[in-house]
């Protein structure tokens, strides 16, 4: 006890739980007139999942990483079956078909799917390393991301599809994939892009629903003219946050807030808000928590003595830096809007419970940094 | 994926400098996505913030009119005729409706009917409820009616009733028998009824259930004195389709209410004022938030100050169901209806102008019920203002044919005629007579004691002279028309252009008549004319204004309503009102034509003079007693007129006051007609006896 007590990252600790308080305050206000007569409606309940986020996290930490990473197979087919049972029997929230419920909440098998592909897959690369030719482990990473990602994409969820493709990049990044491996990996990328975009639905073989392609490409061209449509969103979002100005306007004053304008805006577009209340120094504010949430699992990743581990808090630094990027990027209108959720801000039960659970492995990472790779497998 | 079994040597450890220079790399990328977000950011929120915060603050706001109170209505004496209530109005707004209709909904056993009738409906338009009961849209309205107390079928009357069009859906459609109207269910909010508190609150706590419901806080028309002179007043209603294009109500919004009918429509334009600017917070799906706040303060219409003495109208609405009654106790149970119109002879201001029957103008305020009551009583027709409506004028015509034979130069002054028993055309082959109103012959007469004794051939002769003329059946009528005769009143109030009168001449017999025969101008029409009988019709009111040129000296008053308008601070500004022309009538002639008057209210024989003989001060007066055909063709029982001005007797003559009085089908214009007037008289030279005085009307004598 005393060990786990002294090896905890505590700076990384009081980050995860800065985030989400602010998170939680920022939803407060945001949702207080969302629900007529119920205002602490939305806080009420990231509040419990945040608990049982917090509780979760505490436990996992106090883990040896090595038990995830004997577990993986089991992991890994959990979020095969997962994903595959909500394409059956899921529940559809406007136009995908992402939950299962559960009765207390809506459960979402592919915000999980993010942290169990990562332990999955950096069991698979660490116990492949030198076993592996660079190409091979390559290659083998992408088939084992890809199934996953085509069933998280048939539901359909691009953005998630997205996330574990950029976690799987950022763990052979770290693993030291050679870099003429990420050289093809862009040209594929580009290629895929002209494929999905234009080049297959020219042929008639259309790859992305309507609704998604004007998702992805509705930050190219923000616009008031049609409400429905996501260009509104995109429109109203920029409006609150260059609302927002230098300092803010505070919760009385966030007007795009507070009548509705902004859509969403206890789940995917919560940093608009942050933008209009809390302003320019609020934003920047938050992104100096989440930079130092990164620095310490860059830092994680260095001092780790395992393969594991290294490759683990890689995938979870990329998946954060990535989520974080991707959906500030959308609320502003330099990145499409996917649908990826802001970690440790955003409303929703799954994700804010993976993600403190994320927080829990790389602690449990950082407390058994020195004890090196499982010696059962040696 | 199958793990294979593990290996034989323990992993080795990661190479630490790789790692480092990887996640350092990692780091790299990270910080380069974070400060491409620092910079959009600091972009958006310092650089262009203002760019932003403007388009923030349009959004939330939107601007709403605040409509203006109407102005006032007041009579000569300041008493308030028209004046403005609040109250909570409950108002459906289209849109909150289910626009089209779904058959699928109906009961199987009336699909295929609702399927036919929305066959035959114009595209954008759904069928009348009345027409197909369960349409969805009409099932909400009964709904709401059966809160608001009213009955399914009022309930889609007032609101259907301004989203009529026709067939082939041009607007303006009225529902009769026979021609079908169809409903857009579109445009503002529609007015449905005033409410009490307990009926908003219980709409408002099930808002889910009233689809489109809304209520609005808003000031209305209110009558003090209900029946008084609402031909006049006319009242208010939500402006229609129709009437967006009438350039009386340039710049009225859709929704708004405008003045339908009397001053409210002519004088619209003032009394409405200006509506203000309401600045009210929404948020994206539409709904208020907070309380809104007033940019521009409406400016309250004016307030119209009218001619309109309201004592006087009183008594003149009444004196006209007096006259009826006496018309019924005197053997004349068919007078029914009637007008009076007392006027200053001097500039044409109108004292009072009644109509009877009169209707309450609050009927019309929303829901509108009472409304089609008025409209189903063909045979009183109480929207028709009886004071412009016209008819045969009778014997009160008499003294226009004499300025008119005068000016023509067929009378001067001391003239005689022979007044015989009858009147026939020399040289007539066929004989027509024309009989006095009595077979005694009066010899030679003067024009005064013709018109005393209301002498028919004296006129018929005069009629026969204007006949002769060069210019046969066009110098008679000409004279006539001086007198502003066969053209509308320039009353301002809206005067229908039928109500314009007929001053019948060749032209009209020949546009009127395909038969030759009948196209043909015969002596008799100029001898008819002569006596006010035949084809000629005159109102009330242009009796009024050629008797006031007669009592002031020759000047074609315009006849008016409208007396200043007052506006906030209490200042009158008048509205000046200029004769139409002088007459030019020689002085001589006015007073033979003012002493027949006299003398027909005095002098033994008069005609009037049971009823005037010792009113004080002297009324000088015409009875009329004008024969005419029914609707179906029939002779009905004559309409009884009378036409006079006072004071005025043969030593002094400068009226103050001319009343015209009718009553139709009341008889002889002595008995029924003569008697109103003397009310009006009575109430204006001696206010302080309230009563009716009880006249006996025996004279028979036309």
């Amino acid at each position: 006890m005393r060990y786990y007590l002294r090896h905890l990252d505590f700076m990384l600790m009081a980050t995860a739980l800065a985030i989400t308080s602010y998170g939680l305050w920022i939803l407060r206000n945001a949702t207080r007139n969302d629900i007529p007569g119920d205002p602490s409606y939305y806080y009420n309940r990231q509040l419990a999942y945040a608990i049982v986020g917090v509780v979760g996290m505490v436990l996992i930490s106090a883990l040896p990483p090595r038990l995830f990473r004997r577990a993986h197979p089991v992991l890994y087919g959990f979020v095969i079956a997962s994903t595959a049972v909500v394409l059956v029997i899921g529940t559809s929230i406007q136009g995908g078909q992402r939950w299962i419920n559960l009765g207390l909440f809506q459960f979402q098998p592919s915000e999980l799917g993010k942290l169990l592909l990562i332990v999955g897959l950096a069991a698979l690369l660490a116990s492949r390393r030198h076993v592996w030719s660079p190409a091979r482990m390559t290659w083998g990473a992408i088939a084992y991301m890809m199934f996953p990602a085509l069933l998280v994409f048939a539901e359909p969820d691009f953005g998630t599809a997205l996330v574990y493709a950029a976690v799987t990049l950022g763990m052979l990044f770290v693993l030291g994939a050679p870099w003429r491996h990420f050289a093809w990996m862009g040209l594929a990328f580009v290629v895929m892009i002209a494929m999905v975009f234009s080049i297959l639905p020219g042929l008639g073989v259309p790859v992305l629903k309507q609704y998604q392609q004007d998702r992805l490409t509705a930050f190219l061209h923000p616009t008031s003219s049609n409400v429905q449509a996501d260009g509104y969103h995109l429109y109203q979002s920029m409006i609150a946050v260059g609302h927002g100005g230098t300092t803010g306007t505070g919760y009385a004053g966030a007007t795009q807030t507070r009548l509705d304008y902004l859509p969403e805006h206890a789940t995917d577009f919560i940093f608009s808000v942050v933008g209009e209340e809390r302003g320019f120094i609020g934003a920047v504010w938050l992104l100096g928590l989440y930079a130092l949430l990164i620095w310490r699992g860059l830092r994680i990743i260095t001092i780790s003595r395992s393969t594991f581990g290294s490759l683990v808090a890689a995938g979870i630094v990329s998946m954060l830096t990535f989520q974080i990027f991707i959906n500030i990027g959308m609320t502003i209108g330099i990145a499409p809007i996917t649908g990826i959720p802001l970690p440790f801000m955003s409303f929703g039960g799954t994700h804010t419970i993976t993600n403190l659970f994320a927080i829990g492995v790389l602690q449990a990472i950082h407390v058994h940094a020195y004890q090196g790779d499982d010696p059962l497998y040696a | 994926m199958v793990i294979q079994s593990p290996p034989s040597r323990p992993e080795p450890p990661p190479d630490q400098n790789q790692l480092v220079i990887r996640a350092a790399a990692l780091g790299l990328v990270a910080a380069i996505l974070f400060g491409i977000l620092i910079f959009r950011l600091w972009a958006l929120q310092v650089l262009h913030s203002d760019h932003y915060v403007a388009q923030a603050n349009q959004n939330e706001v939107r601007q709403l009119d605040l409509p203006a109170p109407r102005g006032q209505i007041v009579d000569r004496t300041g008493m308030a005729l028209v004046k403005n209530t609040s109250h909570v109005l409950a108002e459906v707004n289209p849109a909150g409706l289910p626009g089209k209709v779904d058959c699928t909904t109906f009961p199987a056993d009336q699909q295929s009917t609702c399927a036919a009738v929305v066959q035959a409906t114009p595209p954008g338009a759904v069928p009348r409820c009345a027409a197909l009961q369960l349409q969805k849209r009409c099932v909400e309205l009964a709904k709401l009616g059966k809160v608001l107390g009213l009955k399914k079928h009022d309930m889609w009357n007032t609101y259907e009733h301004t989203l009529y069009v026709n067939p082939d859906g041009s607007g303006g459609c009225t529902p009769k028998n026979g021609h079908p109207c169809y409903v857009v269910n579109a445009g503002a909010p529609i007015p449905i009824a005033t409410v009490k508190e307990p009926q908003v609150a219980y709409v408002l706590e099930r808002r889910s259930e009233f689809p489109g419901v809304q209520f609005l806080q808003t000031t209305q028309r209110q009558y003090p004195f209900h029946e008084l002179a609402a031909n006049v007043l006319g009242y208010v209603s939500q402006i229609s389709q129709g009437e967006l294009k009438d350039p009386n109500f340039h710049g009225v919004k859709s929704g708004s209410d405008v003045g339908q009918a009397g001053v409210e429509y002519s004088y619209d334009s003032k009394l409405r004022g200006i509506d203000g600017v309401l600045q009210q917070n929404y948020d994206a799906t539409g709904r208020a938030v907070g309380q809104a706040y007033v940019q521009q303060a409406a400016q309250p219409g004016e307030t119209l100050k009218l001619t309109i003495d309201y004592r006087l109208q009183q008594i003149a609405q009444r004196a006209i169901a007096y006259g009826i009654q006496v018309a019924h106790s005197n053997a004349e149970p068919y007078a029914h209806t009637g007008a009076i119109v007392a006027m200053n002879p001097q500039n044409g201001a109108i004292l009072a102008m009644a109509s009877y029957p009169s209707y309450d103008p609050s009927v019309f305020l929303p829901p509108a019920k009472g409304a089609a009551k008025l409209y189903r009583d063909t045979y009183n027709q109480p929207l028709v203002d009886k004071t412009l409506e016209p008819k045969s004028p009778g014997s009160t015509f008499k003294s226009i044919t004499a300025a008119s034979a005068w000016n023509a130069g067929l009378l001067g002054p001391g003239s005689t005629l022979n007044c015989p028993g009858q009147f026939t055309v020399p040289g007539d082959t066929s004989h027509t007579v024309f009989h006095n109103w009595t077979t005694a012959s009066s010899g030679s007469i003067t024009l005064p004691t013709a018109l005393e004794i209301s002498c028919d051939t004296f006129f018929y002769e005069l009629g026969y002279s204007f006949y002769l003329r060069p210019n046969q059946g066009i110098e008679f009528q000409k004279q006539i028309r001086r007198f502003g005769f066969g053209t509308t009143p320039p009353l301002d109030i809206p005067v229908p252009s039928y109500d314009s009168g007929l001053v019948p001449d060749p032209t009209w017999r020949i546009q009127t008549y395909s038969n030759p025969i009948d196209q043909a101008w015969n002596p008799g029409y100029d001898i008819q004319m002569a006596i006010g009988q035949g084809d000629l019709t005159v109102s009330p009111m242009q009796l009024a204004v050629a008797y006031s040129a007669i009592a002031n000296g020759g000047k074609l008053v315009t006849p008016h309503v409208g007396e200043a308008w007052i506006d906030s601070s209490g200042n009158e500004q008048k509205i000046p009102f200029t004769p139409q022309r002088n007459l030019h009538l020689s002085p001589e002639m006015l007073r033979e034509i003012r002493l027949g008057l006299y003398e027909a209210s005095h002098a033994s024989q008069g005609t009037s003079t049971p009823v005037f003989g010792t009113f004080q001060p002297s009324v000088a007066g015409k009875t009329g007693t004008a024969d005419h055909l029914d609707k179906n063709g029939n002779p009905a029982p004559p309409n009884a007129w009378y036409a006079s001005m006072a004071p005025c007797d043969p030593s002094s003559c400068n009226p103050k006051l001319v009343v015209v009085a009718l009553i139709n089908d009341g008889g002889h214009g002595g008995v029924s007609a003569a008697p109103a007037a003397l009310q009006v008289f009575q109430a204006y030279f001696h206010p302080q006896h309230q009563r009716l005085i009880r006249v006996v009307g025996s004279d028979q004598s036309r």
